[in-house]
């Protein structure tokens, strides 16, 4: 995941995207192609796109329509993709396979996340998604409207 | 609440805007003019507004198009905004106004939003569209303005019971070029400064422009004293398409040898209606542009904002914004 951040309007712009999967034997290639693009545009949502509203007082949700949940859309993910497996036979199956359907999703989410904190000089949001406003604020010294979440270890 | 089936209304077709105007003269506050339908078919389906009678104006042909008149350009106000981002026309003398129709929401909604639709549509306050008691739907409470609200995407300035901002594209680059909205109703047509067609909860907390029920927005008019300007615009959405504007700015102005000597300059979403920064027009007039300038510039843009809890991040996003439109326009 290579992508850039702008400083001043604390827009993200993903510039290159590879996946590659330690999916045991490959049985499909284009339904892998799906699941690894398809999981990746799903993950760039979820870091950089997909924030819950709720008010707590009211007890209002404020995602009632699709519009409001934001998904990825195709402006906001590269137009090239790429993939690759690392085609290693599992051992423990006897054919070889292994499930691949949710991976791609954390790892592009992972990637981002992190490529975002390399971009800031090693700062961490602790919070998903990474919105322009956080990103503002942290340039201009300003304090986070939102907490971190918070770590349960009860 | 039921959602996603409209009530059934009276639908109503005229050929002209005469008819229009005699239509909703007659249905007064019970008619609702619609165009593009990407607003009004949203408050129908939620169920939050309902009209009884609605008047379609597509059918209209006078209110379609782009024309030159001796003062500048006449654009219908059915116009769509594919047309006007498409238009040779308006990118080569007021491509403020292209680039911005541009940044509106995704083409399939351009292709059927109208400028007119744009300009008139109410404001994304979600708590509002909602379906709550709020001020601006008559209640007596604000639930945007709380300690837990939900507010990052309300307003800085003018906020006044009400906190909810102008959620158009086109509206400030319409500021910026001193546009003229052209008004009718029954008893003829008027001319109105764009800048003072939008109104604030102030003036009126249930509307966002000064168009009364009966009356109809036919036309936007570009004088020609702003065409072939320096120009800029951008918006900083969440997302680069089907996205409203965290803050959005438009601005034209002519440099002679390196010096800013005129300009005009107006932000969206921070206030409820579009913003027009003229004290940054008082500060950057006879400077030269450049960084100095531009740094200066934005400083003197955020004076005086009122953030709320989670929407204080404005404050340097439209200072950078008004920053890189002297620097970089």
């Amino acid at each position: 995941m290579a992508l850039e951040v702008d400083l001043e309007t604390g827009k993200v712009e993903i510039l290159d995207y590879v996946g590659v999967a330690d999916c045991g034997t490959v049985f499909h290639p284009q339904g892998l192609t799906q699941q690894m693009k398809g999981g990746g545009v799903w993950g760039i949502g979820f870091a950089l796109f997909e924030r819950q509203i709720y008010d707590p007082q009211n007890g209002l949700p404020g995602n009632t329509g699709f519009e409001q949940c934001k998904s990825a859309t195709y402006l906001d993910v590269p137009s090239i993709m790429c993939w690759d497996a690392v085609a290693i036979a599992d051992p423990q199956n006897p054919v070889g396979a292994r499930a691949m359907g949710e991976p791609p999703m954390g790892a592009s989410a992972s990637a981002i996340l992190c490529a975002i904190s390399d971009a800031l000089g090693g700062h961490l949001f602790n919070r998903t998604p990474v919105v322009p406003d956080m990103i503002i604020n942290y340039v201009a010294g300003r304090e986070q409207s939102s907490r971190p979440l918070q770590i349960h270890t009860a | 609440m039921p959602r996603d089936m409209m009530a059934s209304f009276e639908l109503y077709q005229p050929d002209s805007v005469d008819n229009a105007i005699d239509l909703l003269g007659r249905f007064g506050e019970d008619g609702w003019p619609i165009a593009g339908g990407n607003d009004t078919l949203d408050w129908f389906k939620d169920r939050v507004k309902y009209a009884q009678y609605v008047v379609d104006l597509t059918g209209i042909a006078e209110l379609r198009g782009i024309r030159e008149t001796p003062g500048g350009i006449e654009i219908g106000a059915l116009t769509t905004l594919t047309e006007i981002e498409q238009s040779p026309l308006l990118q080569e003398r007021y491509r403020v106004l292209a680039d911005a129709a541009r940044r509106v929401a995704s083409p399939q909604i351009r292709n059927t939003g109208t400028l007119g639709g744009n300009v008139n549509q109410d404001t994304r306050c979600w708590y509002y569209r909602y379906g709550t008691d709020c001020y601006r739907a008559g209640g007596t409470t604000c639930y945007a303005d709380t300690p837990q609200g939900q507010n990052r995407e309300h307003c800085l300035w003018g906020a006044d019971r009400c906190v909810a901002v102008s959620p158009s594209d086109t509206a400030p680059a319409l500021v910026a070029l001193d546009a003229r909205m052209v008004v009718r109703n029954a008893d003829g047509e008027r001319e109105v400064a764009a800048e003072d067609y939008f109104i604030g909860p102030d003036v009126d907390i249930e509307r966002m422009t000064i168009l009364e029920p009966g009356e109809l927005l036919t036309a936007v008019r570009l004088p020609s004293e702003w065409a072939g300007a320096k120009f800029y615009f951008e918006k900083v959405a969440d997302r680069n398409t089907w996205d409203f504007p965290l803050v959005n700015i438009a601005a034209a102005m002519f440099v002679e040898s390196g010096t800013i000597a005129r300009i005009r300059i107006a932000a969206g979403a921070v206030e409820c209606v579009p913003r027009r920064l003229t004290v940054v027009e008082e500060v950057v007039t006879g400077s030269p542009q450049n960084a100095e300038t531009a740094a200066l510039a934005g400083q003197a843009a955020v004076r005086g904002a009122t953030p709320l809890n989670y929407n204080h991040f404005k404050i340097p996003l439209l200072e950078n914004l008004v920053k890189r439109a002297i620097r970089d326009a």
